[in-house]
């Protein structure tokens, strides 16, 4: 019982540290796509900027799924390369 | 602050692409957004108490959201602080808004609701500035009557010692004819006093209440019957009008012996700053702005123009630059176009000379 409510609290803070590190990529990816949305013509370069975020964001989601899988949340890469951006602006 | 006007906004956001995306969405709306990557780079800003919009990310690499908060509201007291972090933790969220926040937004930032949001936040501004405004009016309309109240005492005290002065310098004339440097002193000491009439009669209408009889009118038909009565005291020859007028309508609903007297102080003022013959040239077009129509009417004259020293004083009541006059002309003018919900200002400052622009609700069609 005692190792039962000891475990909780651990848990619990396991799972805020996730929703933040999801949190945080989903911003990004969620504004990008609604200033790619709404900008009125945006410049070739504006363009390439949102996407090259929201593949920078997707890859931090990825990298944390891993890390969860491992149990280690922390791992994740803070900013991966910017694949995408690259190849938007040729 | 207007509904228009557009939000100096400084988002705290330690999250580069967060903060990039923050920019780039409220620019859509035409706000000006500068970032600051953690607490310490906010706090050492100097420029802190001129943003209107503070978004203070709960989680920064050096302090925590309580932390930076109370700083803020100190340093920039008249900003509205919403917090957007990713963390949804009520005990957070309550201590935010008991701190002072206006809102605390969860990531991912629903961007519809914060454009909203900031609708909201500037219309309030604006209902807070036109309320501060008319504080200050009906504050400087209580010193104004307090002034009034005073010179109208003071000058009906007067009138009678200037009369029986000027009885006295009529009868002392008569008796020193013939010697014309007594009579040249004489002239001079009955000019004084003209002067100090004048002066009791420009405080007086400067601080009176201004009551507005308005009633449907054409701007163009005052303007030249103010230039009329300007160039009869001045003298013919001592200036000349030149009209440029944009094709439309030029009525307005004014108390058209008020807005003469606009018109007259400003070219009274033009003819002064100009060596005779002074030409002086009104403007006058409609343009729309907040909705609404308005006529605009510039007056330029073609004199030395003001320098940068007096560009932001020449509404002072009692500020001249000249040897004559009171310096309540521009004041009084600017009083007037005030109570008929227009405006006064200085125009372009670029060459020749000054330019005085007003601007009048149009009269609907």
């Amino acid at each position: 019982m005692m190792t039962a409510t000891s475990r909780a609290p651990a848990g619990t803070e396991a799972l805020r540290s996730l929703v933040h590190e999801v949190r945080n990529p989903l911003n990004v990816i969620k504004t990008s796509v609604y200033y790619l949305m709404n900008a009125q013509a945006p410049s070739r370069e504006k363009l390439a900027e949102h996407l090259g975020r929201i593949e920078r964001q997707v890859q931090a989601l990825e990298a944390a799924t891993i890390a969860l899988r491992g149990g280690n949340i922390a791992a994740a890469p803070a900013e991966p390369s910017p694949r995408l951006s690259s190849s938007c602006r040729t | 602050m207007t509904e228009t006007e557009h939000l100096q906004i400084l988002a705290i956001e330690d999250d580069a692409d967060a903060f990039a995306n923050l920019r780039d969405i409220l620019a859509l709306d035409g706000h000006r957004v500068q970032g600051a990557p953690d607490a310490r780079a906010a706090l050492a800003r100097v420029d802190l108490g001129e943003f209107d919009l503070i978004l203070l990310d709960w989680l920064l690499p050096d302090l925590r959201g309580e932390a930076v908060l109370p700083v803020l509201r100190e340093r920039a007291p008249e900003a509205a602080v919403v917090v957007v972090t990713g963390h949804s933790d009520l005990n957070a969220a309550i201590a935010a808004l008991r701190q002072g926040a206006a809102d605390y937004l969860l990531k991912p930032v629903d961007s519809q609701a914060l454009r909203a949001g900031l609708v909201r936040l500037q219309q309030r501004r604006a209902i807070d500035a036109a309320m501060r405004a008319a504080q200050a009016r009906a504050l400087q309309a209580e010193r104004l009557a307090a002034i009034g109240e005073m010179v109208a005492g003071l000058a009906h005290e007067s009138r009678n010692a200037l009369q029986r002065s000027q009885a006295c310098l009529e009868m002392l004339v008569l008796r020193v004819a013939g010697q014309p440097e007594l009579e040249g002193l004489i002239g001079r000491i009955g000019a004084a006093q003209s002067d100090l009439h004048r002066l009791y009669e420009d405080v007086r209408a400067y601080a009176a209440p201004i009551h507005l009889e308005r009633r449907r009118c054409r701007a163009d038909l005052i303007w030249r019957e103010a230039w009329n009565q300007v160039e009869d005291s001045a003298g013919a020859g001592a200036g000349r009008l030149r009209e440029s007028i944009a094709p439309g309508p030029l009525e307005c609903l004014a108390d058209t012996f008020r807005l003469r007297q606009v018109f007259r102080n400003l070219f009274e003022n033009s003819l002064a700053a100009s060596r005779p013959p002074a030409q002086v040239a009104v403007d006058a077009r409609q343009v729309r702005e907040r909705g609404r129509w308005l006529l605009r009417i510039g007056v330029r004259d073609r004199g030395a123009g003001l320098p940068e020293s007096v560009r932001g004083r020449v509404f002072e009541p009692f500020f001249t630059t000249r040897t004559r006059g009171t310096g309540l002309g521009l004041a009084i003018a600017k009083r007037i176009v005030d109570a008929h919900e227009g405006t006064l200002e200085l125009g372009d400052e670029a060459p020749p000379g000054a330019e005085f622009v007003i601007t009048l609700p149009r009269a609907l069609p």
